[in-house]
């Protein structure tokens, strides 16, 4: 019985079979590469929508590899039923024992295409990295950190990890500029150069509120906490941003000599004075 | 090898151009708009053709002020205030849609009206509240320097009522600190005396919008007021008329009379300056040759803009271009405080712009340290940064 299935199996692929195996797998393979190259014209052509436009790239080519293979199987191979439960039997046996992992990142990678946690384009923090998506593969996802790296994470990594999604598919997200600053400025006037200075970026997207606070905070001796809150027109700029927003609170408090520069000269400098992170 | 390689290459760029064919070899570069005003092919044209296409309007010829929906709607809402409405009035649309016309327009029928009016058109960025009080109290009749806020808004409020028209509000807009201040400062005068006074304020779409979004300028005023741009047919009726103004009865063998269809060669040119007239001017008076027969021209295809240097901008001279949008015109003094660069570095930015056709520097009338978009492209570039991300 065996022996039969292993010859139906072998009759099955006969040259013209096979060729037209390997060509349906090329002209999927240049479909999908006319795909990226429109949609990547499309993105220079209207960068205003280049997340939405992205995130339709993973999903069609999952589709259309489906499709594929579906075609293949079903349209050129046409196995009997027996071979059809003796291959998918020994398929999957082969594939569990040889490449859990793979398997795995292949599996996550068709969840995430399903029920996507963050779209290409996005800003995410996916355990210590920090960075842009610039592709999400079936096994693989890439992010494009601001150290100009690209991080390679599996996907099953992926659907383990608690992700941060900064901005949720919009071009714009909320930045969040910390400062720490001497108690000696007055409170009032240090909120309304923080609103003015922000107001001032050219980088911040006026349709969003911006919003300054101020905590006291103690560590070795009392210093005020300054958390700007704006939203970056655009992802890309978001570290330019709020280098920009934290130089231009300085410049002001200086102008107004309301600060010398010699941040806790007298004190122990608390850990991170000046920190500039994405708002999570 | 070599032949092989050559030989695709050819055949790739055959393709391309065949069914990509390329349009920025037959596009009209930017810095030639720019020019063609001082070529010799304009200055050899009619004087009654140049005066036909000037950018202003044509008296009673053009479609839009017969329109008046535009005045009736400053009409309207002048009427509502003198029947005891406390409301105030903005006007806004994008550059060269006739925002100052109708005021103008709206400023003839007060006088005709007999109605006490005070236009005043900002000619200055104003710096702070002084600055704000100052020219509002010189522009009154008021003497500038004595007031504070408190006492000039009580001064105002005893002089007799009147409309006041607030033209240039783009010189409200500024990224720098205390511009909230003098935001506060106006909006504050505006609320005191808007049941005593009518006011009227005239801004370009961008400045407009940036006010509402930084400043939240829209809660100060209770009306406001799209100026829509030209449709198509609108501008095709415009050139069609100043055609026949400069005394022009034939286009293209065809009477000016039968030209308002969809398939005259004037309504390629209107839907390809899109809604901006001066582009539409610079389309006609460019494409135009003269007919054989007395007082006929001909109009050849309008060609597209070549936008390659823009595409080629950098980051920094896009977001130029979009501030000096929103600013109606940057200085390299201000440009250099909001780029937090050098004044040098400002001035290089600017003139690398201005040598593009993308700005013009102010004459010596006007400023010569400013620069503003041009005004024939400005509704293009606008477009462009708003694709761009640039813009909002």
């Amino acid at each position: 019985m065996d022996k039969n299935i292993y010859q139906q199996f072998v009759e099955l692929f006969s040259y013209t079979t096979l060729a037209s195996i390997v060509g349906t797998l090329i002209i999927t393979w240049l479909i999908l590469v006319g795909i990226r190259w429109a949609i990547n014209t499309l993105v220079n052509y209207k960068p205003k929508y280049r997340i939405q436009l992205a995130q339709t790239f993973p999903v069609i080519r999952i589709l259309l590899w489906f499709a594929a293979i579906s075609y293949i199987v079903i349209g050129i191979i046409q196995p009997p039923q027996s071979v059809i439960y003796a291959s998918l039997g020994s398929l999957g046996l082969a594939i569990g024992l040889a490449s859990q992992d793979a398997a795995k990142n292949l599996v996550a990678g068709i969840m995430m295409a399903v029920s996507p946690r963050f779209k290409v384009g996005d800003m995410v923090k996916v355990g210590e990295h920090y960075g842009e998506v610039i592709s999400l593969d079936l096994s693989t996802t890439k992010l494009h950190t601001f150290d100009d790296d690209i991080i390679t994470v599996p996907n099953a990594d992926i659907l383990k990890m608690p992700i941060s999604n900064s901005n949720n598919g919009e071009l714009n997200e909320m930045v969040a500029v910390d400062l720490h600053l001497p108690v000696s400025i007055p409170i009032a006037k240090l909120k309304s150069i923080a609103l003015d200075a922000a107001k001032c970026s050219y980088y911040v997207y006026l349709k969003k509120p911006i919003v300054a606070t101020v905590f006291p905070i103690f560590q070795d001796d009392f210093y005020y906490h300054l958390k700007i809150k704006a939203y970056v027109l655009d992802v890309r700029f978001e570290k330019s941003m709020a280098t920009d927003i934290a130089e231009r609170v300085i410049e002001a408090l200086q102008e107004n000599d309301l600060f010398d520069g010699s941040l806790f000269a007298n004190t122990q400098t608390p850990k991170d004075p000046l920190e500039i992170r994405p708002s999570i | 090898m070599i032949n092989i390689k050559q030989s695709i290459t050819k055949l790739w760029l055959e393709t391309k151009q065949r069914w990509f064919p390329s349009k920025e070899n037959n596009a009209v570069p930017l810095d030639q708009i720019s020019r063609f005003y001082q070529t010799d092919f304009y200055q050899s044209l009619d004087e009654s053709l140049k005066s036909a296409f000037y950018d202003g309007p044509l008296g009673g010829l053009d479609s839009r002020v017969l329109a008046r929906k535009d005045v009736d709607f400053l009409s309207q809402s002048f009427s509502l205030w003198q029947h005891g409405r406390n409301l105030s009035c903005a006007i806004y649309g994008e550059k060269g849609t006739g925002l100052s016309t109708l005021l103008n327009i709206f400023i003839h029928q007060l006088k005709q009206q007999n109605q006490a009016y005070k236009l005043l058109t900002l000619e200055k960025r104003l710096t702070d509240e002084q600055d704000v009080i100052d020219t509002l109290a010189k522009a009154m009749g008021l003497t500038e320097g004595t007031y504070k806020l408190d006492d000039f808004i009580q001064a105002l409020s005893e002089l007799p009522s009147c409309v006041i028209a607030l033209d240039n509000l783009h010189f409200l807009v500024q990224r720098t600190l205390g511009a909230q201040a003098v935001i506060d400062c106006l909006g504050a005068i505006i609320l005191a005396t808007r049941g005593h006074h009518f006011w009227l304020l005239g801004a370009e779409e961008q400045t407009w919008r940036r006010l509402c979004y930084g400043y939240r300028f829209e809660n100060l005023i209770s009306h406001q007021h799209h100026i829509a741009n030209f449709t198509d047919s609108e501008m095709r009726d415009l050139l069609i008329k100043r055609f026949a103004y400069a005394g022009f009865h034939t286009i293209n063998d065809i009477a000016t009379d039968t030209l308002h269809s969809e398939k005259s060669p004037i309504n390629d040119i209107a839907k390809r300056s899109k809604g901006c007239v001066e582009l539409g001017f610079f389309y006609c008076l460019n494409n135009l040759t003269y007919g054989t027969k007395p007082q006929s021209l001909l109009i050849m295809p309008a060609q597209e803009i070549d936008m390659g240097p823009l595409k080629k901008l950098n980051k920094i001279e896009l977001f130029t271009l979009a501030e000096i949008s929103t600013h109606g015109q940057l200085s390299v003094k201000e440009h250099a405080a909001l780029f937090r660069m050098s004044t040098n570095e400002s001035k290089m930015t600017l003139e690398h712009l201005r040598v593009l056709g993308i700005v013009d520097q102010g004459d010596e009338f006007h400023n010569r340290d400013t620069y503003s978009l041009k005004l024939i492209i400005s509704a293009v570039v606008i477009r462009y940064l708003i694709s761009m991300n640039y813009l909002y």
